[in-house]
């Protein structure tokens, strides 16, 4: 075990709803819809909730197995030795490491897309990444401010959902659970991505003052994630329909388009200017975890860790290329996530429970 | 206390001569022109005084203490002593203190020339103006005092408005050169001790030469001073300070400066008024939600100008958009030149109204914003929506109720422009993200300047935005970390209401 | 030491800014474009014409066009732009016009460059005009720019129920619906340009259109609507003008086992703006309620064999077949459709009658 925390670090366990909420709602919300559909089609809100019921499962897990002042290092460290265990932290840590990047990577190209066709990703990048480090050097206490903001203040984009529903379509719905088990499990799959990021609270669980009570929050963080998942998903599908949504890459900005009021029109553009928010503290909150694995493993000093790993991220937003290069990549992290979150974390769930037993009846 | 002094000496021995006798100290004060130093003559002796007529009441010398001495010729300094009827009279041997002494307006009294002891008699001139209205924090309602220069005046307003021995003031002495009394005042047993030893260290540790204003312990021992966001809190009004007091923060103050200072300040109290008090909870909110809103307006709306008419033109309604075309059209700069020109001028109409005797500033006011804005629309320089958005800006900006706030708003909308030039509306938004991360991370003696919005805490928030009645706001900040968390029961608060009704 | 070092650092980044990144679309240095339309000409070419408004210092707009030929639209976009003083931007394009011909051809593939093009509204309208589109558009429209003037007449006749919503995210949603074909407005041009019925599509085809005089019917059939007038012709003595305030549409599915049979219940509630022959009795509503509907049956039955004879289904009647019916397979109702028998029930209820008796 490290270095305890000190109580003044500590944040309070309510918090640990925007924690949750901030790191799981990103990119991915604006785009979800047309790949969820594919197996399960306009059932696919269904498989929103059944991956949000796995997150929640997964929750419980960490609340079961880690203890005040713990961390997955320090089961990692017991379980498997120092250097087994260190590696799978390491690969803990480049794993945060590449979220970030992605959550970045994937924000640019919309901008690229919708906004700035010829903006330089070299530039906007530093602009950013002075943004996070700026966050991140303020201690935990800034990172999870950040979050905190990071979720209230884009509510109000909630809002912006009555406007579709003009055009609703709403028996584009009905009828419901038309398709397989196994087709909305394979839709729910799809949603992984999307609710990826939520590990990384096996880090931050130390900083939490009280964790028992901050179980139940986690729960209504997960649980806010998936309401406003079904929420956005319910409304596209009623907007869209079925052959269309497959066609169009961003959904939830398409539909952006069609608000008009009369001092503003064609939303998109303050709502990916606005999303700038919900970025920032998916970034932080994961490159922040990295670089706390980094110093709980290798005992780096987390402030140059972090300029490090901003570099990295920098170098790897200009490298990384093209729609389908992106999208590659975010393919390949969500399934690494996914194994991770749904394999992994159970494996270490279960062996520590049995190391535990046969400790105590040593 | 103890230790301040021993400190100060070491100051000045670095620093400026220091008498060994009496001889030295009268030969060393006598070069400056307002010492005196005679030999008076009364009835039945005659005595030594030594003094600066520009620090003693010439009225107190002779009607207080040279009356009473004639009656009876006096052999000792303890005989002249009881005779005096002037409360601070010491006898002392103590160079360095006689020196410090006269100079805060007391009379060195001996029998001889060249006595090594002396009495010490207190007759300051107290040049100071009468209690006046606050200026800068002006309200229509409520009380009409503001602080004055002295700063025993400005502790007679706060005490009387506390009349409990809890209030507690420490004094300290900063400035090599101004010996400046400061003043810290608080509740014991209300206040949080940390908070009060953080803010006496902190002062303590002050190393400056002069301090005349209570806005230098400001920049001083704020937490961040780089940062362009006033942490502390200043105030002229007593009964606002006294209301604080009450509430378990801590006041400070400054001899010659009619501004106290509000430790641990956060955000919100920046843009409260002291009159919102004084009006019902409803009112008060709606003003406070108008200020707050008229704020974020000012901040953001020519970044947002710039942006959408430098790279969203989509986002212009289509009924608008004949208005905004036909009123750019003559201009020749683009958007972020047009605006940064208006802003300028803005803040060069303020600045110049700020320095002239009033009566000129406001008549430049109103000449130079109608004249400047029409002929620079007319010449097309400007479009004239962009002169209606940047005058709106600045008439929000001017809501603010402390002014070093109102200061720090006009400026933080220049960086918020480039950025809107180089982004648009993403930059608008980034460069609020480094706003609220700046904010995040400020500290205000190490109690978050950002609360109660981050933390997030539902019972400060009674107080902030909108306001509670007083009925509700029973518990004193959680900010504050007090001793005393409760201010009077829930129950004394609605029971008393029920009978009023 | 910290805030100096990344305030240092930002300036530094926002003072390299000002030279590279982004491009700047400042709005009075581009030539909006607010309608488009497109005809055909002979092989695979398409002529454009665009319509920029042109805003005069006095609040004056007048309307520049440029034309052009080529194949693809944004070709015609790159080919216009050599034409004019100041970049042209489709940011706020109002309205898309093609005339008919091109529209038999089909629209999916010029559709493409509206749906792919960020800066493009969703709230565009479509329209179809019977011969050429650059005369609607050269046409002079009072001190309106044709754009805006096209755009409103749109907005108040879709207001007004006259024609059904249409814009290019309806457009596009019934296109690619499996159960649904699309429908724009049908402009004519004679010495004003008017609105003239309802131009049907297969698909991406223009296959048909519905005169004016049966869009309130086309209208009630498709789902809500208000505010429209229908006339009921009962002699010279006894006519009277029907407004409606409120029309709702409900499907009913009968037939054995395998629901073939629709029936279309439409409930209009009513308003007599006008009438003839006097005072109005419960007799005389009741009369007058009974002929609308009648009048309203015909004309249904008129519209639904047209749409049934041509395969078209712009009243998306397969999609909501296909909510009611799990196990639904859309080739069955392919082929289903043509011959499945559709019944209009039109239900009239006149609430009031003005401030006249």
């Amino acid at each position: 075990m490290g270095k305890p925390i000190s109580d003044s670090m500590k944040i309070s366990p309510f918090l640990v709803l925007f924690l949750i909420t901030s790191v799981q709602v990103g990119v991915g919300i604006l785009s979800f819809q047309s790949k969820v559909v594919e197996h399960a089609s306009y059932d696919a809100w269904i498989s929103v909730i059944i991956a949000g019921i796995g997150v929640h499962i997964i929750i419980w897990i960490a609340f079961k197995m880690l203890r005040q002042d713990q961390d997955i290092f320090d089961i990692q460290k017991e379980l498997f030795g120092k250097y087994l265990g260190g590696l799978f932290g390491f690969i803990q840590c480049l794993y945060f490491l590449v979220l970030s990047t992605i959550a970045l990577r994937l924000y640019i190209e919309i901008i690229q897309v919708w906004m700035f066709p010829h903006i330089s990703i070299l530039y906007l990048g530093i602009f950013f990444l002075i943004l996070v480090y700026y966050v991140i050097n303020g201690g935990f206490r800034v990172v999870v401010g950040i979050c905190f903001l990071g979720t209230v203040i884009p509510i109000y984009l909630l809002f912006t959902l009555i406007f579709p529903l003009e055009f609703a379509h709403f028996h584009n719905l009905l009828p419901v659970l038309n398709h397989s088990v196994k087709d909305l499990m394979l839709s729910s799959k799809e949603m992984t991505l999307s609710f990826l990021g939520f590990s990384t609270l096996f880090i931050f669980f130390p900083f939490i003052k009280h964790p028992k009570k901050a179980h139940k929050w986690a729960h209504f963080g997960v649980l806010f994630t998936i309401v406003v998942y079904v929420a956005i998903s319910m409304v596209a599908f009623v907007f869209y329909d079925e052959e269309q949504i497959k066609t169009v890459i961003w959904p939830t900005l398409g539909m952006w388009k069609i608000i008009e009021m009369p001092f503003v029109e064609r939303f998109e553009y303050i709502g990916i200017s606005s999303w700038a928010l919900v970025i920032l503290p998916n970034m932080t909150l994961t490159l922040w975890a990295s670089t706390r694995g980094m110093k709980r493993l290798f005992r780096f000093n987390q402030r140059k860790t972090v300029i490090v790993f901003l570099i990295i991220v920098l170098i790897a937003n200009v490298l990384i290329n093209g729609h389908e290069r992106i999208s590659l990549l975010s393919e390949y992290i969500s399934r690494v996530g996914f194994y991770m979150v749904y394999f992994y974390i159970p494996f270490l769930f279960i062996v520590y429970t049995i190391y535990n037993k046969v400790r105590k009846s040593k | 206390m103890k230790l301040f002094g021993k400190k100060n000496k070491k100051n000045k021995s670095n620093s400026l001569k220091q008498p060994n006798n009496i001889v030295e100290l009268i030969d060393m004060c006598k070069t400056s022109s307002d010492f005196m130093h005679y030999e008076h003559s009364i009835k039945k002796q005659t005595i030594w005084l030594s003094f600066y007529k520009s620090l003693v009441d010439t009225e107190i010398l002779h009607k207080d203490i040279l009356e009473n001495l004639q009656e009876y010729k006096h052999y000792s300094l303890e005989e002249l002593k009881e005779s005096i009827p002037v409360e601070k009279v010491l006898t002392t041997k103590d160079v360095e203190q006689m020196q410090n002494r006269m100079l805060r307006g007391y009379i060195l009294l001996r029998l001889d020339e060249y006595d090594q002891k002396g009495l010490l008699i207190n007759a300051p001139l107290k040049k100071t103006r009468n209690v006046s209205v606050p200026e800068v924090e002006f309200s229509v309602i409520g009380p009409k005092e503001a602080f004055l220069e002295s700063i025993d005046t400005n502790l007679n307003l706060v005490r009387n408005r506390l009349p409990i021995p809890e209030l507690m003031v420490k004094e300290l002495k900063v400035g090599k050169l101004t010996k400046s009394k400061v003043a810290v005042l608080y509740i014991d047993g209300v206040a949080n001790e940390e908070n009060v030893n953080t803010v006496i260290q902190r002062i303590k540790e002050i190393d400056i030469d002069h301090l005349v204003d209570s806005s230098y312990i400001t920049q001083i021992i704020s937490d961040n001073p780089k940062s362009p966001f006033p942490q502390l809190l200043d105030t002229e009004r007593p009964d606002r300070a006294s209301a604080v007091l009450t509430e378990g923060k801590i006041v400070i103050m400054a001899a010659g400066s009619p501004h106290a200072l509000i430790a641990p300040a956060n955000l919100t109290e920046f843009f409260s008024s002291f009159e919102d008090y004084f009006l019902n909870p409803v009112i008060a909110s709606a003003f406070r939600i108008i200020r707050f809103f008229s704020v974020v307006f000012s901040i953001l709306v020519t970044p947002i100008y710039v942006a959408t008419l430098t790279y969203h033109y989509e986002l212009i309604p289509k009924d608008l958009m004949g208005t905004l075309i036909t009123s750019r059209e003559v201009v020749p700069l683009p958007p972020i030149l047009e605006a940064i020109f208006l802003e300028l001028t803005i803040e060069l109409l303020r600045e110049a109204g700020a320095r002239l005797p009033t009566k000129v500033g406001q008549t430049i006011g109103i000449v130079g914003g109608i004249v400047i804005g029409t002929a620079s629309v007319e010449a097309g320089l400007t479009s004239n929506v962009l002169l209606i958005i940047i005058a709106l800006a600045a008439l929000a900006s001017f809501t603010t109720p402390v002014y070093q706030m109102g200061n720090t708003i006009r400026l933080i909308r220049f960086p918020f422009i480039f950025v809107a030039y180089l982004f648009g509306m993403l930059g608008v938004v980034l460069s609020f993200c480094y706003l609220i991360v700046h904010l995040l991370r400020l500290t205000s003696l190490g109690r978050p300047f950002f609360e109660p919005i981050y933390p997030p805490r539902l019972k400060d928030m009674k107080d902030s935005i909108i306001r509670f009645p007083f009925s509700r706001n029973t518990q004193r900040p959680v900010q504050l970390q007090t001793e005393q968390t409760e201010r009077y029961s829930k129950r004394d608060a609605t029971k008393k209401k029920d009978i009023d009704e | 030491m910290k805030t100096a070092t990344i305030a240092v650092m930002l300036s530094i980044v926002v003072f390299l800014g000002t030279g590279c990144g982004v491009e700047r679309e400042i709005v009075d240095d581009l030539s909006l474009v607010t309608a488009v339309g497109y005809d055909a000409v002979e092989g695979n070419k398409v002529k454009g014409t665009i319509a920029v408004p042109n805003f005069q210092a006095d609040k004056a707009v007048t309307t520049e066009i440029f034309s052009d030929t080529s194949m693809l639209l944004r070709e015609n976009n790159f080919k216009l732009n050599a034409e004019a003083n100041r970049p042209l931007a489709v940011g706020k394009l109002e309205v898309i016009l093609f005339n008919e011909e091109l529209a038999r051809k089909g629209l999916q593939k010029l559709k493409d460059v509206f749906v792919r093009d960020p800066s493009l509204g969703s709230r565009v309208r479509l329209g179809i005009v019977e011969g050429s589109t650059t005369e609607v558009l050269t046409r002079e429209y009072w001190d309106d720019d044709s754009g805006m003037y096209l755009s409103d007449m749109f907005e108040q006749n879709i207001d007004r129920g006259t024609i059904p919503e249409t814009n290019l995210h309806l457009f596009t949603y019934n296109l690619y619906s499996k159960g649904a074909d699309p429908f724009l407005p049908f402009l004519s041009v004679t010495d004003m340009v008017k609105i003239d019925g309802i131009a049907l599509f297969d698909d991406e085809r223009y296959v048909g259109r519905l005169p004016y005089e049966q869009t309130f019917t086309f209208n009630s059939l498709i789902g809500d609507f208000q505010n429209a007038i229908f006339p009921v012709y009962r002699g010279d003595k006894k006519s009277a003008s029907v407004s409606n305030i409120r029309s709702d549409r409900k499907i009913q599915y009968n037939g054995k086992g395998n629901h073939t049979e629709l029936v279309i219940n439409v409930h209009i509630k009513g308003i007599i703006r006008e009438y003839r022959g006097g005072k109005i009795t419960k007799k005389v509503i009741k009369k007058i309620e009974n002929t609308m509907e009648k009048q309203m049956k015909q004309q249904a039955e008129d519209i639904l064999n047209k749409l049934q004879e041509l395969n078209i289904d712009p009243l998306g009647l397969g999609n909501e077949y296909h909510s009611e019916h799990r196990n639904f397979n859309w080739k069955k109702w392919e082929d289903m459709y043509p011959n499945i028998k559709i019944t209009p029930k039109i239900d009239v209820k006149i609430m009031e009658y003005g401030i006249r008796r």
